[in-house]
């Protein structure tokens, strides 16, 4: 009887010696959480960057993971929703227990986000978000925890009101959509252009699809430009109306995804939108083509600005952990990040400053012959 | 570049204002008159009536843009399966319910909403999807007022529809029952009319107008599976400004929305537009509580 209970107590003892110790930590996966907008009128933005991550993940497990680990993600719908954003980023950081977050696709979210993220301790990489106070908030004074790997909307919005818009228009009419990206963009864009009468200033909810009587009204205030802060859907439906009530002559500026083949692909014509002109962090490009096919083979649809940006911000991850000597958690992949020197083809240069910013160039396109050019390049350090 | 399009002057902006405010109205007037409809024969209120509109373009999109059918077949094939689905949608969700709780009818026709929209996303992904005819693209311009010939079809096809529902409700046998069931469904079941049969027929109809409304104005947008849900908030506004359960109260009231709102943009602002709209609501309940068509209940 007594050796029998010996055998019983070695057995279990031996057993859980045995779940202990570092090589189960190398077998779990290593968990990066998606906090985009998986519903509501900018469900497309989320699906997009969860697409892009997700190619990324899959080809490097497909390489054998990282250390052996595999790669999972864990979906958190925050619905463009600053309120919805807080409950579900902490569910992904409590109850999924995410290592890593790219996110969150929609500058209110993010800015409402980041106290959760510093609570909880798990870095957040944003790949769309424009809103300066971003980097403001981040990095040295302010969040350890947040990065950002697309350009803010400083950096861009200066340049392109300086070197284009201030230089062709003297009267401009704003439409903006009614978010922090939308009317944060809209502040530097008449900050930065003094020498230009902004006629008209209107605002609109995301997935807003009649645009009408706004166009009349600004159309009846006949300015020399129009500025369109919005994303693809709404700038086709924009411009595809404003032909309709019979706005001609005029020039479109955008920023935001109005300049981009996807815009193009959802006008009647894709030539209504010919002499637009925006201001971009990512554009397709000759390093973006293997990406595109790829991403189509994958999934049945074309690469778009946001779902390039989701794979490069996952590729951005991906390289901060091959960089990391021991164990791969949130801590160590945020060190990791801080230290990223590296060249991200389609991208270029990705290197954190101390607000935890990338510069790299930003690109000024225009739509001539009905397709996207790249006008210029223009350095943002 | 010079400037082409002329400066217009006020008594033209009025006008093509009128004429946006008119199409908005529309669009309103064929979501909104199928949920007054609902409401009034069966008392129930479908949450779930503006993702109606989203299958129904997607739909017309699958008709028109992928199987390539003609637009008026692509349009009309539209219609008789948004009436066939209601029905079904009736039978599947509705049915079960039409004797519960308010309570258990609201989640019921949510929880079908939030279904439709992901079963939508699953199908035909986020991308948006388009399908436009060569009407949208033709203008009709007379000064500087411009509009496409898709839009004047959609306003002309819908006061034409709301002329033969009219009749329908009105002048057939059907519809008489439709407006008895309305007044009282216990008094109809006593005297042998097959309020079961009516309920389908009424929601039936309800998203045939619905099933019209996308193949008149999908042409003219993109079909994404969130279009509804703005629409919705505006079509409840739109069905209490008219007096629950009537359906010619529901049609006015949605033109009025939609001209009200033109108007608004124009000489104030559109980050207003929701807010003001909700003010001409309440203004209108204020002044009659029943809704512009609604009769006064005593307690």
């Amino acid at each position: 009887m007594r050796n029998r209970w010996l055998i019983l107590i070695v057995s279990m003892t031996l057993a859980v010696l045995a779940q202990a110790g570092p090589a189960s930590s190398q077998q779990s996966p290593i968990k990066i959480g998606l906090d985009v907008p998986a519903s509501g009128g900018d469900a497309f933005e989320g699906h997009e960057i969860s697409q892009g991550a997700q190619l990324a993940f899959e080809e490097q497990n497909a390489a054998g993971g990282i250390g052996g680990r595999r790669l999972e993600t864990a979906l958190g719908d925050n619905q463009c929703d600053p309120a919805v954003g807080v409950n579900s980023v902490r569910r992904l950081i409590t109850v999924d227990q995410v290592d890593a977050m790219i996110g969150s696709g929609c500058s209110s979210v993010t800015l409402a986000v980041m106290p959760i993220l510093q609570q909880g301790g798990v870095p957040s990489l944003d790949v769309t978000a424009t809103n300066p106070k971003i980097t403001e908030q981040s990095g040295v004074g302010g969040n350890p925890w947040k990065f950002r790997l697309n350009l803010n909307d400083e950096l861009m919005v200066t340049v392109f009101a300086r070197r284009v818009i201030a230089k062709e228009v003297k009267s401009l009419a704003i439409f903006a959509v009614q978010t922090d990206y939308g009317r944060g963009a809209a502040e530097i864009f008449k900050r930065e252009l003094p020498g230009v009468r902004v006629v008209s200033e209107e605002y609109y909810p995301i997935g807003q699809a009649e645009f009408r009587p706004i166009l009349t009204r600004t159309k009846s205030l006949n300015p020399e430009g129009f500025l369109l802060i919005a994303d693809y859907p709404e700038a086709a439906q924009i411009i595809s109306q404003a032909r309709e009530v019979g706005m001609s002559g005029f020039k479109v500026y955008g920023r935001g995804t109005v300049v981009t083949p996807e815009m193009l692909k959802l006008l009647q014509n894709a030539c209504w939108a010919n002499g637009a002109k925006e201001a971009n962090f990512w554009a397709p490009n000759e390093a973006t083509k293997d990406l595109a096919n790829r991403y189509q083979a994958r999934f049945k649809e074309p690469l778009t600005r946001t779902s390039g940006m989701g794979y490069l911000g996952a590729q951005t991850l991906l390289q901060a952990m091959k960089t990391i000597q021991g164990d791969i958690n949130a801590k160590s992949i945020r060190d990791a990040m801080e230290k990223l020197d590296f060249n991200l083809p389609g991208l270029g240069q990705v290197k954190f400053d101390d607000h935890h910013q990338v510069h790299y160039p930003m690109y000024i396109l225009s739509v001539q012959n009905c397709q996207v050019n790249i006008l210029e390049t223009v350095p943002t350090n | 570049m010079p400037r082409c399009s002329p400066e217009p002057d006020d008594s033209m902006v009025i006008l093509e204002q009128l004429a946006n405010g008119l199409s908005l109205g529309a669009l309103y007037a064929l979501v909104a008159a199928g949920l007054a409809m609902i409401f009034g024969v069966l008392e129930i209120v479908n949450f779930a009536h503006g993702e109606f509109l989203m299958i129904a373009s997607y739909l017309f999109f699958s008709l028109y843009a992928m199987a390539g059918l003609a637009y008026p077949l692509a349009a009309i094939a539209t219609v008789v399966l948004m009436a066939l689905f209601g029905a079904l949608f009736e039978m599947l969700v509705i049915r079960p319910v039409v004797h519960r709780s308010w309570q258990t009818q609201l989640v019921a026709t949510l929880g079908a909403s939030v279904l439709l929209i992901n079963a939508a996303i699953l199908l035909f992904g986020t991308f948006p999807k388009r399908a436009p005819t060569p009407l949208a693209a033709q203008l009709l311009v007379m000064g500087t007022v411009s509009v496409s010939y898709q839009r004047i079809l959609l306003l002309v096809v819908t006061l034409g529809a709301f002329f033969v529902l009219h009749l329908f409700v009105h002048g057939t046998k059907l519809g008489k029952a439709m407006r008895a069931v309305s007044q009282n469904r216990e008094a109809c079941v006593a005297v042998g009319i097959d309020a079961q049969r009516v309920a389908i027929i009424t929601f039936a109809l309800g998203s045939a107008l619905v099933g019209l409304g996308a193949g008149l104005n999908a042409p003219l947008g993109n079909i994404t599976p969130t279009m509804g849900i703005l629409l919705t908030i505006k079509a409840f506004a739109v069905v209490i400004m008219g007096g629950f359960g009537r359906v010619n109260g529901a049609i006015v009231s949605a033109f009025i929305l939609g001209v009200a709102e033109a108007f608004i943009v124009q000489y104030f602002s559109s980050a207003y537009v929701d807010a003001f709209s909700f003010l001409v609501m309440l203004g209108v309940l204020l002044l009659r509580p029943q809704g512009l068509f609604g009769r006064r209940v005593g307690i």
